[in-house]
């Protein structure tokens, strides 16, 4: 937290620098991580509010003493549940934008839930093929457009006014990509689109792409894989995964793209492709308007656990202002310079760990692998979600606490070379394993954590238990606030400094997507959108035979407190 | 058992392939062990952990064991075409997948409804 007097007044000229025109947003630059994250306090106008990837509201009308009053002030459903509702929504200038099953966008009165646009794209139908179909995480709006990925493969920009398209850009081609799908929406880093696809269990080679978001022409296309034979032996890379399957976050004070890359591919069986896989399960910073490389840190070389690093990047405030934290899915918490990728610690996110027995916190290296086996079955902890699925945490500046779901359960597997036969159709998976199940940690239940933790050091401050780890994506706020929702459909808002319960509510469905925040007229709202749907909850349904019961759904819900 | 009538599958819904193909009666007895093991293989790889479950236990789509509704021509179709309920999908497999080799997996899934858990 920054504490000199110089500072506070320098962060004060900025946000009015901000207030005083409309035009203001696009000519100030945040020039720290504090005024990144600060900036426009009443909207949420971005996938993690700002490019620092805090899901932090800076809004305390709703605080600890009255959130117990928090009650529904709109709701707002797709009309279609296939997939369930798992996207962040916009705000932005009293607009609350989402999108639901199948692409379909809307444009909502942020005050009362209003359609004032919609759109629905027409699908290729290759995509319905695709293992990912129907979902989507999100839309992102600038530059007076709303951008999606879509389904089948391409970059859509809309007129943010009237959602009529403005252009479509084909990145993908899905007949040779396995249906590689835009499952996140691309991100903007200044005039470039970019995001990458779905593909890390799937026999694809990955890739990022970008575009011009004025005109949708092609900027520049990065590859995930690299050219290297001692990286990737053979034609193994061509295979190899390296999907940049979520939203990348753009730091403005140094004009750079964060992007995480996913798991190296097939997951389990590595024989093939002996090397350090590279940039598989890596944290990359891009240039944008180059598309070239400024640096790399791979966190889990030779990954033959699916523990993809396509995790959100999150900036902290403290000290330097160039700590950045980012989670992979071994359950290990990476600390770095945001300006070179030079490690400052690694600390441990879960207790169900038994695959890299430690991560030394100056090199990186890992220590004591415990690889799949092609001769028996292992148990593998953490288990092939993650030590947390993709469900973003939260930063909190005035606790200093990073808020995230987490999960405590392991899979056991064989590493099995796949039959060429199993990979004929796009919806295959190559996961390279037999004997695949979920199960309980050794001597454990199997269960979620909400966890509140020292983000620099991984110093617990308070958790609270889940009988099935959450789904959702958490959310901060000024109020003190830390909000939260499980798979079965209950919204819960905890004390920030104790995780004490202030209030919660069953929504009916589970929530797999993002909580947020904003303001409009002077009154707050917390925006949760819920409908249980994902690929993770085939997954778990050996460990947590529940999940097989829980309703599907899609509604988003708004609170907010007379 | 199952039944030994024709049948007519027209697929029509909107967004799906449009496949349509006569549903005879399997080719092969059923019950017939390399078939079994045949489908046992087809379905571990494609089916198994994120949707039908280990060995059919079930996840976010059915389990298969210890089922007394067991109707083969009603999982070859299901296989063929795909299909969406609940908000879930699954995917068609008439287009990857030979109607003999759909029926391997149709005789590993009988197998396992006379499975008890």
């Amino acid at each position: 937290m920054t504490s000199n007097k110089t500072q506070v007044l320098s962060n004060f000229a900025f946000a009015l620098a901000l207030t005083a025109s409309p035009l203001a947003m696009k000519v100030a630059r945040a020039e720290t991580v504090d005024q990144m994250a600060m900036a426009s306090p009443n909207d949420w106008p971005q996938y993690h509010r700002t490019g620092a990837g805090w899901r932090y509201s800076p809004l305390d009308q709703i605080n600890k003493s009255n959130v117990k009053n928090l009650k529904m002030a709109w709701i707002a459903q797709p009309g279609d549940i296939t997939s369930g509702l798992q996207a962040t929504p916009i705000e932005v200038d009293g607009v609350l934008y989402y999108i639901g099953p199948y692409n379909h966008v809307y444009a909502l009165n942020g005050e009362t839930g209003q359609i004032l646009w919609q759109y629905k794209p027409k699908l290729a139908p290759i995509s319905n093929d695709s293992f990912y179909a129907a979902t989507s995480r999100g839309v992102t709006v600038g530059r007076g457009k709303v951008f999606i990925g879509s389904l089948d493969g391409r970059f859509i920009a809309l007129d943010q006014k009237t959602g009529k398209e403005v252009w479509s850009h084909q990145a993908i081609d899905q007949k040779n990509m396995y249906a590689a799908v835009f499952s996140s929406p691309p991100q903007l880093a200044g005039d470039v689109l970019y995001g990458g696809s779905t593909g890390g269990d799937q026999p694809t080679r990955g890739k990022v792409w970008a575009v011009n978001a004025d005109t949708g022409e092609t900027a520049w296309t990065f590859d995930t894989i690299v050219h290297d034979p001692k990286s990737w032996p053979g034609n193994s890379g061509d295979t190899g995964g390296g999907a940049a399957w979520l939203p990348g976050t753009y730091d403005e004070t140094t004009d750079t793209i964060y992007i995480g890359i996913g798991n190296a591919s097939p997951d389990f069986y590595g024989l093939d492709r002996e090397g350090d896989n590279k940039y598989t399960s890596s944290l990359l910073a891009i240039d944008p308007k180059t598309g070239k490389l400024k640096w790399a840190r791979q966190e889990i070389p030779h990954d033959v656990w699916d523990y993809g690093a396509p995790y959100e990047a999150v900036l902290l405030p403290t000290g330097d202002q160039k700590s950045l934290i980012h989670l992979n899915k071994s359950g290990h918490v990476f600390v770095m310079n945001k300006d070179n990728g030079d490690l400052r610690n690694v600390w441990k996110l879960v207790d169900a760990q038994n695959t890299i027995k430690e991560i030394n916190p100056k090199t990186g290296e890992l220590i004591g692998r415990n690889e799949p086996s092609t001769t028996e079955t292992k148990l593998l902890c953490p288990w092939l979600l993650g030590g947390r699925s993709w469900n973003h945490g939260a930063y909190s500046p005035k606790t200093g606490l990073w808020y995230t779901n987490t999960m405590e359960a392991c899979n056991t597997a064989i590493a099995k070379k796949d039959d060429p036969n199993t990979l004929k159709t796009v919806t295959a998976l190559s996961l390279g394993a037999g004997d695949l199940a979920t199960v309980a940690p050794p001597g454990a239940k199997p269960l979620g954590r909400l966890v509140a933790r020292d983000p620099a050091t991984g110093a617990p401050k308070w958790s609270v238990d889940y009988p099935i780890p959450g789904l959702s994506s958490v959310l901060a706020t000024g109020g003190g606030l830390v909000f939260n929702a499980d798979v079965e459909g209950n919204i819960f808002a905890y004390d920030d400094q104790t995780g004490k319960t202030l209030w919660q509510f069953n929504a009916g469905s589970g929530a797999r997507g993002g909580l947020i925040s904003y303001s409009i007229k002077g009154k707050q709202y917390i925006a949760v959108p819920t409908g249980l749907g994902s690929a993770a909850v085939g997954f778990m349904a050996n460990a947590f035979p529940k999940v097989k019961e829980l309703p599907a759904g899609a509604a988003l819900l708004v609170f907010s407190v007379d | 058992m199952f039944r030994k009538m024709l049948q007519v599958v027209c697929l029509c819904a909107v967004g799906l392939p449009a496949v349509a193909r006569a549903v005879e009666q399997p080719p092969f007895d059923l019950g017939e062990p390399a078939r079994i093991e045949a489908g046992r293989l087809r379905f571990s790889g494609s089916c198994t952990g994120y949707c039908h479950g280990n060995e059919g236990r079930g996840g976010r789509a059915v389990g298969f064991l210890n089922r007394n509704d067991f109707d083969a021509e009603y999982a070859f179709t299901t296989i063929l075409n795909g299909r969406r309920v609940s908000g879930v999908i699954m995917p068609q497999w008439g287009t990857t997948y030979s109607p003999d080799e759909i029926w391997e997996l149709v005789a590993y899934l009988q197998f396992l409804s006379k499975k008890q858990n």
